[in-house]
């Protein structure tokens, strides 16, 4: 790996982290800052629900 | 070479740019407002003697009722007037004296009537005053006297009486209901006839005229929360609606008791099991006097429904990372914390107007004492972009850059904290991988799966360290930039597949993590 190769690395992590933190407060501009509480029993659900998407995914394919 | 030494001279004024910059001065923290509601107002010193303070509202403003002072056995009992933040009126009705407890009521014809609990090494007493507004004078009523031990005076204003309650020990603690009519005790019974303390008695009368009284009774295995109603026939058989807690009574806490339509509801407080802090439960009895099962709601003591709006709401003093703070709920049960910046707040009252609400709470005060302070949503603050963010609106750039590097900090330690979760998604993924269907997958789908796993994985009991939960757009926005930023980044990279499922695995905890604890470090 040359050094531009690495100073391109080294952009794509800090676009990922400084984007991602600029998607994270757009989406405290736009919703409303986020307090915490409430219950994350449904989102336990919704985890095991994508999980058995992602896992069903591959299998759909080959018999697709 | 020359890049290089470009890029390091870059690096090295922007580093002594934000060092030296007036800009450091930015705070560490800021103070997350609740959306819609109004700056908190510091309204009057008050004391924490009685378990609670009154707030009545009509036409004529805000009536509080406190027992002020500094000594239990000089307290006055204060009677304020305030219209918005003004202080209209402010009478101590009663000077110096021992006073267990005060109620405030307010008639249709706008008389505030006001009763209140007075011990002395001699006697102990029931009292009454009224007065009108604006304020005329007054003159206090004994109702009446008794040698016994007497505590817990709760009261509902009806239009033509009030109907008083209070614990009062002859041989046992043992309830007991009065009614006032003109200042006068017209009727006085006692409820309860039991070898255990019946203490903390809540009354409410409602459209009907039915009386409906909820205490909290100590037995030999633990509280119970009582109720019973007056129908034609007298008191009906008491009814255990839920289990209490010592710790409750201890703490001055008492059952909230509202009526909505033909139900009667109920809150208290109480220790779940496996637990060692109050949590909020709620119970209600139909028309016909039936009770359910009782809810758990959430972490906290003290709970008051919002009066004078005709759906149960509720405020609370809830558990924060700086003590006590102050919870409201509506009836969709949407949660706000409505406690500002890094102060203790507890004891909170409620009243609504319409679609109004406006809750008082009680906080120390620095120099002793503690003070009265108010929200509402009828005035809500302005908040500028930058603070609905989250980020300092003086300093918003600096606040996010020292966000950025303490988020990142705290993030590595809790992706160190997660090696639990991770070898576990790594050895399931290194199964799956076995099957040709998911070896042949590409990246994103690879770390899409490694990710779901680890989220599902981190809620077993593996060790770990996990985020506060701030809703499940932010759980499901965190996973989303985790999977992307982690594709971005090792999209290009060449390796064995043993290295490339180690990158993803420690690249995308570390960027769910990051993405997960924004919040939390804003309000740390």
């Amino acid at each position: 790996m040359n050094i531009k190769q690495s100073w391109k690395a080294l952009g794509t992590v800090l676009l990922v982290f400084l984007g991602g933190m600029a998607a994270v407060f757009a989406s405290f501009a736009f919703g409303g800052f986020p307090f915490p509480g409430g219950s994350a029993a449904g989102i336990v659900w919704a985890e095991l629900a994508l999980l058995a998407v992602l896992l069903a995914v591959p299998l759909f394919r080959l018999f697709s | 070479m020359r890049n290089l030494d470009r890029v390091k001279g870059i690096a090295g004024v922007l580093a002594i740019f934000l060092i030296f910059s007036p800009l450091v001065l930015a705070r560490d923290y800021i103070e997350v407002w609740p959306e819609g509601w109004s700056e908190i107002t510091p309204l009057f010193k008050t004391s924490i003697f009685a378990d609670r303070f009154y707030a009545v509202s009509d036409t004529s403003g805000t009536s509080f009722l406190s027992v002020d002072g500094v000594y239990f056995r000089e307290l006055d009992l204060t009677y304020r007037l305030l219209q918005g933040d003004a202080l209209v009126e402010e009478v101590i009705l009663r000077h110096r004296a021992e006073i267990d407890s005060a109620c405030l009521g307010v008639d249709h014809e706008g008389r505030r009537h006001i009763l209140w609990l007075e011990r002395s090494p001699e006697i102990n007493s029931v009292n009454y005053t009224a007065l009108e507004v604006p304020y005329a004078g007054h003159e206090s009523t004994v109702l009446l006297e008794t040698r016994n031990m007497i505590q817990d005076l709760a009261a509902y204003q009806g239009d033509e009486s009030i109907h008083a309650v209070w614990s009062e020990r002859e041989q046992y603690f043992q309830i007991r209901c009065a009614e006032i009519r003109g200042g006068e005790l017209v009727q006085i019974e006692t409820v309860t006839d039991t070898p255990d303390m019946s203490v903390r008695p809540s009354i409410l009368v409602d459209e009907e005229g039915t009386v409906h009284l909820a205490w909290m009774e100590t037995t030999q295995i633990g509280v119970d929360i009582v109720y019973s109603r007056r129908t034609g026939e007298g008191w009906s058989v008491p009814r255990k609606v839920g289990s209490g807690s010592v710790q409750d009574i201890q703490q001055g806490g008492s059952i909230a008791v509202a009526a909505f339509g033909d139900e009667v509801h109920f809150a208290w407080s109480a220790l779940p099991p496996n637990s060692n802090s109050l949590h909020i439960y709620l119970n209600k009895a139909d028309a016909g006097g039936r009770t359910g099962s009782p809810s758990l709601t959430a972490a906290g003591s003290r709970a008051r429904f919002v009066s004078g709006i005709d759906r149960p709401e509720l405020v609370w003093q809830g558990i924060g990372p700086f003590g006590a703070q102050i919870q409201y709920r509506d009836e969709q049960g949407n949660e706000t914390n409505l406690t500002v910046g890094r102060k203790g707040a507890f004891r909170p009252e409620a009243y609504g107007q319409g679609s109004y609400r406006y809750v008082y709470w009680l906080q120390a005060e620095p120099d002793g004492g503690y003070r009265v302070y108010g929200i509402n949503n009828e005035f809500p603050k302005p908040i500028s972009l930058w603070r609905r963010m989250g980020l300092d609106e003086q300093s918003p750039l600096y606040h996010a850059l020292f966000l950025f590097v303490s988020t990142f900090m705290l993030a590595a330690v809790y992706t160190i904290g997660n090696f639990g979760p991770l070898a576990a998604a790594g050895l399931i993924y290194a199964l799956l991988h076995r099957f040709g269907p998911y070896a042949r997958q590409g990246l994103l789908y690879q770390t899409a799966l490694l990710g779901a796993l680890m989220t599902v994985l981190r809620r077993l009991p593996i060790p770990g360290v996990q985020p506060r939960f701030f809703g499940a757009f932010h759980h499901g926005l965190a996973y989303a930039l985790a999977t992307l930023g982690t594709f971005l980044i090792l999209r290009k990279a060449r390796g064995s597949r043993l290295f490339v499922t180690l990158g993803i695995l420690i690249l995308w905890m570390l960027l769910y993590q990051f993405f997960a604890l924004i919040p939390q470090t804003i309000l740390r």
